[in-house]
């Protein structure tokens, strides 16, 4: 209704302007003022006390020119006197000069006209006499000569003008200064009220001006200026800043309410645990949806009381839940409330529920309200039944040979542990049986793995129902098999369930439409006789079952210590076979081959020796398997090819014609990545051709993975080397892979040649041999041709290729030199 | 000071012009009421130059009809006040002033002008005032000339490199500066430099003696001196003689004496610059009568300075004789 109405507010400029302006206005009128007023008694006085001065000054000259009759001169100097001092008139009485003329005084003087100019003074002039009467000041002086006697008056008059002027040039000059001043006054102290107190105060505002959206500044105010303006800056900053801690609180603990309320909503969702709270005042439990929703409750079907509650709990686990309840309460909230029973649904499902929870209790110990989460349990308990079933599981195949369910090598060193300190403590024996398959890898290799694994499960199967009942069987891997005998009553318990074996071996097993005949071969190990550890007695029983191989298969041995000495050996020539190639101790021999046709050499076929200087002469038979079965053979080829090249490269360079150079590899040897590229460099160094060479692969050895050897064997060739297949005949050639091979000689093996020419079915082996090379365009040679029977008789087959003791057998470099010199001179 | 030169003044021209003895006022009674009466205010008759122009200024009166009052002052400026009272009281015609000074002169023709005189100023002239002519001597002219006949002179004797003296009246005065400026530029014309410059205070015949002598040894090119005036010519020659340069210095005067006319032809003068006073009286009646019967009048008369020397004294005689020194008229 009524409108207020407000005063424009000036801004601090404006009112320290005014009060700046008008304070300085009212001090300078003042000072002005009394300024004006003694200035203007001192002009009076000052221009009185002229007056008197210069009737001083010029009295005597005055006199002087009176008394010299000089009117012209005192009527110039007088005229100059009223000019130069601003007198308004100045009149001499002339006695001298009246006593002339006949008068009482001869007047004589000088007067301001109305433009202020000096013009002459006439007596008669009425208007100058009447100034004269006016005029501001007059002063007279009597003059007299130098006797003293008056000669005349001189008469000095002021008017008013001159006090005027100077008083409105005083005025003029006053006010000039006055507002010189009060401009300079104003603006200096402007200028430091405004850089002492505006500026800073100005800066406080611009400072505190800008505002954040809860209206709290966004800067602090500037401390500069004086100690106020500082301390008022000071406090502000300290309200802003107490003003931010507080807000920062205040959010800090809303975002923190804000982020626990979150955070406690997002636990219930994100775990699927119920909220159950129980208001103990009332009796009333009150839940969370997720909970209803576990139970499969609608929000008003579900129970809100204790006893409601108590009755969905399992029968078998609501005296435990009461109890569980009930000790946390009379704990008073110790710990936290935790209890784990079956609940039921709605659908009358159990479901395994774990209840969590924490209470308050009012002073007198009483509970009030009791809060916590109930979790569905089943899933976890289901799981971690289904996880123990799968430990078990693999704990079973861990232990288990997956393809016989028997007992697996880990497995049996347990119990083997397990039974030497049993049978430690009882102070009994117990035996381990090593049961190796014999040529069960020819089975695998021939039917393949599938009828192999049959074979294996087969086997196992029989082998368990050939033991005893406490016994343990095992498969370690392969076609190994082990056997456990605890509580021996004697060493030959063993050998009867050796016998059984052996016996059980007999009858053929059947794999699918396969009728095979198997044997197996026996290790036995005694404890404590034959080792103490698990180790020594399957090593050991291993070591006795090589002996069975060694002697002939299809039977068992007992494990003795020459066996132990064997093996020693073994590892002992593993080790002289390495140091012997870097020794050089391995010597190449040369057998020759002989075209019995031409009578001519035709090559020779290197072979190698050893001669250690610690174990004597060693016969490849020896070597050579255990060479190849660790892999030493790949030096010793080298070292032979090497070696062998070098002396074939001399013997070619001395113009004797050797032929053709034949060495024989293992597959190792030509399956290794840079095995071409080596035997490339190798004829290079021996300047010969590639086609001198003839690299005899086995038959055995080349049948193993014919595919890699045919891509291998192939490269070879494309050096221009030869290939020949040895000992051809003892294996189980694929005629088609036969076919594949680029191979351009078949090797009849010794062991047809010597039954010639009376063995019928060496001859019918030879035989489809020969005929088997002709029709694929092979060459062909037998080995060990020792007689001129055998020579003669394969002769007649087609094959007039030999190399054997008939014509020489295997010798050294120089006795082969020799003979390629002396052979060639014979024939 | 100015007592002693008064009377010196005095003495020496009683010792020239005996015959001419000044009266205070000599008046010609017989023509007084006939004829209209002109009064000549002079400052002091007994000056030789003062009595030859009143000469002169009888002279004109009487062929013009006029009766002629002379009022000397004795150089006093009361006796002048009181002369020109007298005369304005006589209601004289007109009046012919040769004031005291200049400032004198003003108060002169104040009055007259009050009394509706007219005034007629011969020579010295008013700081102030009207007045009907105002006649005096062409001083600039004369000093030039005379400082021609100088240079000529040193010319002919090979003196170029020669320096001169001026001994001169007081500067202050119109005549003085007249004088000075007139020969300066006549030694200037011929290149010959100036020695110094002495101002006369109390016209002595010492100052003139110290004067000379004092340029004479301050200067050792010293080959001539000037005197701005004639009267204390002697002491001048006294100062050449005493030097030992009688010969070698030559003299030259403004203004003339009549005993110039034996020491220019004796070369103890080389020349002067004479006024015509005679004829300057004559001039101022002239002037005066020409107003008073209404013809037109120069407002200033100034009359040529003849330049005297050896060579033309001869020829200039007849006119230095009467216009100079009025002679012939005696």
């Amino acid at each position: 209704m009524f409108k207020t109405i407000r005063k424009p507010i000036n801004s601090i400029y404006v009112i320290a302007g005014m009060i700046i302006v008008l304070s300085v206005l009212a001090i300078m009128s003042v000072s002005t003022f009394l300024s004006y007023h003694g200035e203007k008694q001192r002009i009076d006085q000052e221009i009185k006390a002229n007056v008197q001065d210069t009737l001083l000054t010029i009295e005597e000259h005055i006199e002087d020119l009176i008394s010299s009759y000089s009117v012209n001169e005192y009527s110039k100097f007088i005229g100059s006197e009223v000019k130069y001092r601003h007198l308004f008139a100045m009149i001499v009485e002339d006695k001298n000069m009246g006593a002339i003329l006949g008068k009482k005084v001869y007047v004589k003087g000088k007067i301001r006209d109305e433009n202020w100019q000096v013009v002459d003074y006439d007596p008669e002039d009425s208007l100058q006499r009447e100034q004269l009467q006016n005029a501001y000041f007059t002063s007279e002086k009597e003059l007299v000569n130098n006797l003293g006697q008056s000669i005349g008056k001189i008469i000095v008059v002021v008017s008013d003008h001159e006090f005027h002027q100077r008083l409105d040039n005083l005025i003029y000059r006053n006010l000039l200064a006055t507002f010189a001043i009060s401009a300079l006054l104003v603006a200096t102290l402007f200028l430091m009220m405004r850089l002492h107190l505006l500026e800073p105060l100005t800066n406080i505002i611009e400072a505190i001006t800008q505002r954040d959206s809860e209206g709290l500044p966004l800067e602090y105010a500037p401390i500069k200026g004086p100690n106020e303006i500082r301390v008022l800056s000071q406090t502000i900053n300290h309200m802003i800043k107490a003003t931010r801690v507080s807000r920062q609180q205040l959010m800090d603990k809303s975002d923190a309410l804000r982020a626990a309320k979150e955070r406690f909503q997002l636990a219930i969702d994100g775990t699927r645990d119920g909220l159950w709270d129980w208001n103990a005042k009332e009796g009333k439990i009150y839940v969370s949806e997720q909970y209803e929703a576990m139970l499969g409750y609608q929000s008003k079907d579900m129970p809100d009381t204790l006893e409601e509650w108590l009755k969905m709990i399992h029968p078998d686990d609501v005296d435990k839940a009461q109890y569980e309840i009930k000790r946390y309460l009379e704990s008073k909230g110790q710990g936290v409330y935790e209890n784990t029973f079956r609940m039921r649904t709605k659908s009358g499902q159990w479901l395994w529920i774990t209840s969590r929870g924490k209470a308050i209790f009012d002073d007198e110990g009483n509970p009030v309200r009791f809060v916590g989460f109930n979790t569905d349990m089943s899933k976890l308990i289901q799981q971690q039944e289904e996880l123990k079933k799968q430990k078990d599981l693999h704990q079973y195949l861990a232990n288990h040979d997956t393809l016989t369910n028997l007992a697996n090598r880990s497995l049996f060193n347990d119990r083997l542990m397990h039974s030497i300190k049993q049978a430690q403590r009882n102070g009994e024996k117990l035996a381990v049986l090593f049961i190796d398959l014999d040529y069960f890898k020819e089975i695998n290799d021939s039917l393949g793995h599938n009828i192999g694994d049959k074979v294996i499960q087969s086997i196992a199967k029989r082998l368990q129902h050939l033991i005893r009942g406490g016994d343990t069987i095992a498969r370690l891997g392969g076609d190994e098999f082990t056997i456990l005998m605890d509580d021996l009553p004697d060493e030959q318990s063993a050998s009867h369930i050796a016998d059984r074996v052996i016996e059980n071996f007999r009858q053929p097993v059947r794999v699918d439409h396969h009728e095979l005949h198997l044997s197996c071969s026996i290790g036995i190990s005694i404890y404590p006789d034959n080792g103490e550890t698990p180790t020594d007695m399957l090593k050991n029983a291993d070591a006795a079952m090589y002996r069975a191989k060694n002697l002939g298969r299809n039977n068992f041995q007992y494990y003795s210590k020459e066996m132990t000495e064997e093996a020693f050996e073994r590892l002992n020539m593993e080790a002289n076979i390495r140091s012997g190639i870097q020794n050089e101790e391995f010597i190449v021999y040369y057998q020759p081959q002989i075209n019995s046709s031409t009578q001519q050499i035709i090559g020779m076929e290197a072979l190698v020796r050893w001669n250690s200087p610690s174990l004597g002469f060693i016969t490849p038979g020896r070597f050579i398997p255990l060479a190849i079965a660790t892999g030493s053979i790949i030096d010793l080829d080298r070292y032979v090819m090497k070696k062998a090249f070098k002396e074939f490269a001399a013997w070619i360079d001395e113009g004797l014609d050797p032929g053709h150079l034949s060495i024989n590899l293992n597959m190792k040897q030509l399956i290794r990545e840079d095995f071409v590229s080596y035997l490339s460099g190798l004829i290079e160094q021996g300047g010969f051709s590639a086609s001198c060479i003839e690299l005899e692969v086995t038959e055995g050895e080349l049948m193993d993975n014919p595919s890699q050897a045919i891509n291998v064997l192939k490269q070879v060739e494309s050096l221009g080397v030869k290939l020949s297949l040895d000992d051809f005949g003892t294996g189980y050639s694929s005629l088609s892979y036969l076919k594949k091979l680029p191979i351009s000689k078949l090797k009849i093996d010794k062991s047809f040649v010597d039954g010639l020419p009376f063995d019928k079915e060496d001859e019918a082996i030879v035989r489809a041999i020969i005929a088997l090379a002709q029709s694929l365009n092979l060459d062909i040679i037998a080995e060990g041709a020792e007689n001129l029977q055998q020579v003669d008789f394969l002769s007649q087959l087609g094959c007039s290729n030999f190399q054997g003791y008939f014509f020489s057998k295997p010798i050294p470099a120089e006795e082969m030199h020799n003979f390629l010199i002396e052979y060639r001179r014979s024939h | 000071m100015k007592k002693t030169v008064h009377i010196l003044l005095i003495f020496i021209s009683l010792f020239f012009f005996r015959g001419s003895l000044a009266v205070e006022a000599e008046v010609d009674v017989s023509m007084q009421q006939e004829t209209k009466t002109l009064a000549y205010l002079v400052s002091d008759i007994r000056i030789p130059f003062w009595e030859i122009m009143s000469r002169g200024i009888r002279k004109q009166a009487e062929e013009l009809g006029y009766k002629i009052e002379i009022y000397s002052a004795q150089n006093l400026a009361k006796q002048e006040l009181q002369n020109t009272i007298k005369a304005i009281q006589s209601r004289v015609s007109g009046i012919i002033v040769s004031p005291t000074n200049s400032s004198a002169c003003s108060t002169i023709l104040e009055f007259a002008q009050k009394a509706g005189i007219p005034v007629v100023i011969a020579d010295i002239g008013t700081e102030s005032g009207d007045y009907v002519s105002y006649i005096s001597s062409d001083n600039y002219q004369g000093a030039y000339e005379i400082g021609k006949v100088l240079t000529e002179k040193m010319q002919a004797l090979g003196w170029e490199k020669g320096s001169v003296g001026i001994i001169a009246i007081p500067q202050s005065r119109e005549n003085g500066k007249a004088r000075t400026a007139g020969f300066i530029k006549a030694l200037d014309e011929a290149g010959i430099k100036g020695a110094g410059i002495r101002q006369q205070k109390d016209f002595s015949y010492g100052e003139t003696y110290h004067y000379s002598l004092e340029l004479i040894r301050n200067t050792p090119q010293l080959r001539a001196i000037w005197l701005q005036g004639s009267d204390r010519y002697q002491g001048a020659v006294d100062a050449i003689h005493q030097a030992g340069k009688e010969g070698e210095i030559l003299l030259l005067t403004f203004d003339a004496e009549p005993v110039f006319l034996d020491l220019i032809p004796k070369n103890i003068l080389v020349g002067a610059a004479m006024q015509q006073p005679f004829l300057m009286g004559e001039k101022s009646v002239q002037a005066l009568d020409d107003h008073l019967t209404g013809k037109a009048v120069k407002h200033e008369i100034k009359l040529s300075v003849l330049s005297v020397s050896a060579e033309n004294i001869d020829s200039l005689l007849p006119i230095i004789r009467r216009n100079v020194l009025g002679v012939s008229s005696r």
